[in-house]
């Protein structure tokens, strides 16, 4: 009787005990979830994650003054307009798409004025502005900010209501037939943070509260519309060029 | 010499596929959530596709979808391999349901980057790869005489 019971709880213990049959196979499963573990912590701690907001930058008044806009249009234009934006502004997207078109045509495509535009992410209000003004500037590098800039412009509705617009960014830059693997090294790093941040501390001097803020020869223009636009423009043709704040060096 | 039977081997290949695939769309899930920066993509087109309106499925990554298929396909495959469960239809049920979702969903994704998207993610590839051998192996485990015998005193 014993005898039986003792066999039977070594069938018992056999039957519990792994398959050797199997150890193997295991083994290999575990090599597998090793290497694979192994290669996502690679990934996710060599692959750079975009700079998203703005960095710690301290700029001295005489650097703020060099701090230098996009340029659009003739250098010696005798009005500058300068803009300030954050790209997921429906403000923004709406002077951007109805009024700028018009004031462009009719103004800086004949000579007499000269858009200067600078990013004012609003950090706080819109989460993707800054990334979406680090993209521009990525287009920027490749000398196709203006393009990059209308699209951005057209499909915010899209890109600002995703989670992480970063891969709507990098296909709007194949859209436009850019360099997509420069783009993305440039979007999916902290390059052009700095440049930004230096254009918020630009506008943030200027007493910039909102986007858009739009100064016609250094004055604001308060009423966003083609006509205030034009009056303002008007008004700088017949008060004359505007201030330099930085004279030329006579000429020798 | 003890020996698994041969039996067995499809629900190891089966596990093993599906271990592969749980880190495919791991990977690609930790893209979508933002662990992971940039895609390493050889050819096609991996950031288009991704960034399709097809990568999203009930809101969530479809890669994370992925992740949930092929982790339930590899404890069914595991469980399938311990002696208790070696003889159960249930399993290779259990297994050819869960690879014949995945083969039809597959298929659907690859239709969409070949026909809708026109970009394929190398990525998506490789997965539809794994979900159709997982699928031809779940096939093996329905005939009868094949229920794994894990009986380790055959040779």
């Amino acid at each position: 009787m014993a005898a039986k019971r003792s066999k039977t709880a070594k069938t018992k213990k056999t039957e519990r005990k792994e398959p050797p049959g199997l150890k193997p196979f295991y083994l290999l499963i575990g090599v597998i979830a090793v290497i694979g573990v192994g290669i996502l912590v690679y990934q996710a701690t060599t692959q750079a994650r975009p700079t998203v907001a703005p960095v710690p930058l301290t700029l001295t008044p005489d650097e703020l003054e060099q701090v230098e806009p996009v340029p659009r249009g003739d250098p010696d234009a005798p009005v500058v307009i300068e803009e300030f934006v954050d790209f997921q502004c429906p403000s923004c997207g709406r002077f951007a798409t109805q009024i700028a078109p018009v004031i462009k045509q009719r103004y800086l495509e004949t000579g007499q004025v000269q858009w200067q535009f600078y990013h004012f992410p609003l950090v706080g209000v819109f989460e993707h502005g800054f990334l979406a003004a680090r993209a521009s500037r990525c287009a920027l590098d490749q000398d196709r900010f203006w393009d990059y800039h209308d699209v951005l412009h057209a499909r915010r509705p899209g890109w600002s209501a995703e989670g992480d617009p970063t891969g709507s960014f990098v296909q709007y830059a194949r859209e436009l037939n850019l360099d997509r693997r420069a783009f993305e090294d440039c979007l999916r790093s902290d390059r052009h943070a700095e440049d930004v941040t230096a254009h918020l501390q630009v506008g943030i001097s200027r007493g910039v509260q909102g986007t858009p803020t739009i100064f016609v020869n250094g004055d604001p223009v308060r009423e966003l519309t083609v006509s205030a636009m034009e009056a303002a423009i008007q008004d700088a043709m017949q008060n004359g060029a505007m201030d330099d704040p930085d004279p030329a060096e006579p000429e020798a | 010499m003890t020996s698994v039977a041969p039996a067995a081997w499809p629900r190891m290949g089966i596990a093993v596929l599906a271990l592969v695939g749980i880190f495919v769309s791991a990977y690609l899930s930790l893209y979508h959530l933002g662990g992971i920066g940039t895609l390493q993509c050889g050819f096609g087109g991996c950031d288009l596709v991704q960034a399709s309106e097809y990568a999203y499925f009930l809101g969530l990554p479809v890669a994370l979808w992925g992740l949930g298929g092929y982790a339930a396909i590899f404890g069914v495959a595991m469980a399938g391999l311990q002696p208790r469960w070696a003889g159960h239809r249930p399993i290779a049920l259990a297994l050819l349901g869960l690879s014949a979702i995945a083969m039809v969903v597959s298929a659907y994704l690859t239709y969409l980057e070949a026909a809708v998207i026109h970009a394929w993610c190398q990525w998506c590839v490789v997965s539809a790869i794994l979900v159709a051998l997982i699928f031809l192996l779940s096939l093996t485990g329905l005939r009868p005489a094949s229920a794994p015998n894990l009986d380790m005193n055959s040779t």
